[in-house]
């Protein structure tokens, strides 16, 4: 009973290093506790990969009043992809574009063969900042970072599989367009605060169909009378600070 | 080639040494000036403003009026190097940057100021100004290209009314209301604009309209928008 007790504690006291103490809902943990044991990652590192390390990220809303969604927070290896410029949405960034539904995404993470973990954060309002913790023991892992512009059809900024060799940093995300649903700025297509409209659905655009850096809103002050959008939805790159801190 | 590596060995030894550097600022804007321009470097992250934070009263006063005054004092205070033109006009810019227009000035700097940073309201608008912020003077010498974005100070209401926005001297003086760049009168106000983000932010653009008289906007649509990045800053590493 005491040994195991012990055992226990030091388990904890080991995941506190990885994760430092402020550690909000970092699934990746539970996805490395699948392995049961973190300790034995710190102590046998795997001369493959790399030995077991955490970074810090922080998360800021540059827009005016484009609240982002849940963001995840993606270290993974170079086979993973969320998106590629020019290529198809995969269902679950279309899902997470269009509607701000991290679940189908996460989904995809969790089929992936390779080495990957993530961490859901909070919805970010336009000013403010979050900051998550995600695991990993690759030594050298790419960063993927997404999240829903949420009154738009289906911008999304982030950033897509940016070398963290150099391990602490700080970059913008640009604004994509995930190519999925017209961009009508209409009230029954766009799921934020400022229409309560439909998110994510299935349909997809007959063209372009692919991930490209977005064109902008509409709004009714550009003179697109059944916008719901009015001036202050609109937006400039970049749209999110990303300071990433090896810990 | 011995001199080469002597050379890159010295810079990466120089961890906490002084830097010589020559800055180079480019207006890339088609129709926006840029007031005086403030240019520092100083020793901790955001003392000139930091996006995602509050704008401090000094921060606020170079984006919606213009004046550097009390950037400047406040950065003197804390022992930073602030660049100098070469002429007795304000700023390291010695006044103005017009569109298209661009200025060089050279900036020592002192052991403890590792951080460069850079402001200038943009006109016309209520409370944009172009930035730098807090960039960490690399030890490698060379020539570093850095595209500078427009920000929000989140102070002001975008109302684009003439009223509301500095009207300088040389903004009345480059052109006739309406044509080159001067902003006209008469128009009713940008609406829906409140304090969704009163940190400073990346500016969503003037709306504008091409209405001289009259309209919602005093800002010329052809002339005074723009798409980040506004401006070019080369920086050489001496």
């Amino acid at each position: 009973m005491l040994t195991n007790k012990t055992a226990l504690l030091s388990s904890v006291l080991v995941t506190a290093i990885i994760t430092g103490c402020d550690d909000i809902d970092n699934k990746s943990h539970k996805k490395h506790g699948d392995k049961k044991d973190n300790t034995e990652m710190i102590d046998k590192p795997d001369s493959t990969k790399g030995t077991a390390q955490t970074f810090e990220v922080s998360l800021t809303n540059l827009t005016f009043n484009q609240p982002l969604s849940p963001p995840v927070v993606i270290l993974h290896d170079k086979g993973y992809s969320a998106f590629t410029e020019g290529e198809p949405a995969s269902v679950g960034l279309e899902a997470l574009a269009e509607g701000g539904s991290t679940s189908q995404l996460i989904n995809e993470i969790s089929a992936y063969s390779g080495t990957i973990s993530y961490t859901k954060g909070s919805m970010i309002q336009p000013g403010q900042s979050i900051t998550v913790n995600v695991g990993t023991d690759l030594a050298n892992p790419k960063l993927t970072v997404v999240s829903m512009l949420e009154n738009t059809n289906d911008a999304f900024t982030g950033i897509g599989s940016f070398d963290l060799s150099n391990t602490s940093m700080t970059i913008n995300g640009p604004v994509w367009d995930s190519g999925t649903e017209v961009n009508d700025e209409r009230a029954s297509t766009i799921p934020g605060p400022v229409a309560g409209g439909q998110g994510f659905n299935s349909e997809r655009v007959e063209a372009p169909n692919v991930v490209t850096f977005h064109q902008g809103v509409i709004t009714q002050a550009g003179g697109l009378a059944d916008s719901v959008l009015n001036e202050s939805h609109r937006f400039d790159q970049p749209a999110i600070k990303i300071t990433i801190i090896k810990k | 080639m011995l001199k080469k590596i002597l050379l890159s060995l010295a810079s990466i030894s120089s961890l906490t040494q002084a830097a010589e550097l020559e800055i180079t600022l480019t207006n890339a804007t088609q129709g926006v000036y840029f007031t005086p321009v403030l240019l520092a470097a100083h020793s901790t992250p955001g003392e000139l403003f930091r996006v995602g934070t509050q704008a401090s009263s000094a921060l606020e006063a170079l984006a919606e009026g213009g004046s550097i005054d009390a950037a400047n004092t406040n950065l003197l205070n804390a022992s930073a190097n602030i660049a100098e033109g070469a002429a007795d006009a304000p700023g390291a810019s010695d006044g103005p940057v017009a569109p298209g227009g661009s200025f060089t000035v050279t900036l020592t700097t002192d052991d403890n100021n590792p951080y460069l940073s850079l402001a200038s309201l943009l006109l016309p608008t209520n409370d944009g100004f172009v930035g730098l912020d807090s960039w960490k003077i690399p030890e490698t010498q060379g020539t570093y290209v850095i595209n500078l974005n427009a920000y929000d100070a989140g102070t002001e209401a975008n109302d684009e009314l003439a009223t509301s926005i500095p009207n300088a001297p040389f903004v009345t003086s480059f052109g006739t209301p309406g044509d080159s760049g001067a902003v006209t009168s008469g128009g009713t106000g940008i609406t829906a604009s409140g304090d969704e983000n009163a940190r400073v932010h990346i500016h969503r653009g003037n709306v504008g309209d091409l209405d001289t008289t009259g309209g919602a906007s005093d800002i010329d649509a052809s002339k005074h928008r723009w798409l980040n990045p506004v401006a070019r800053l080369v920086i050489t590493v001496q």
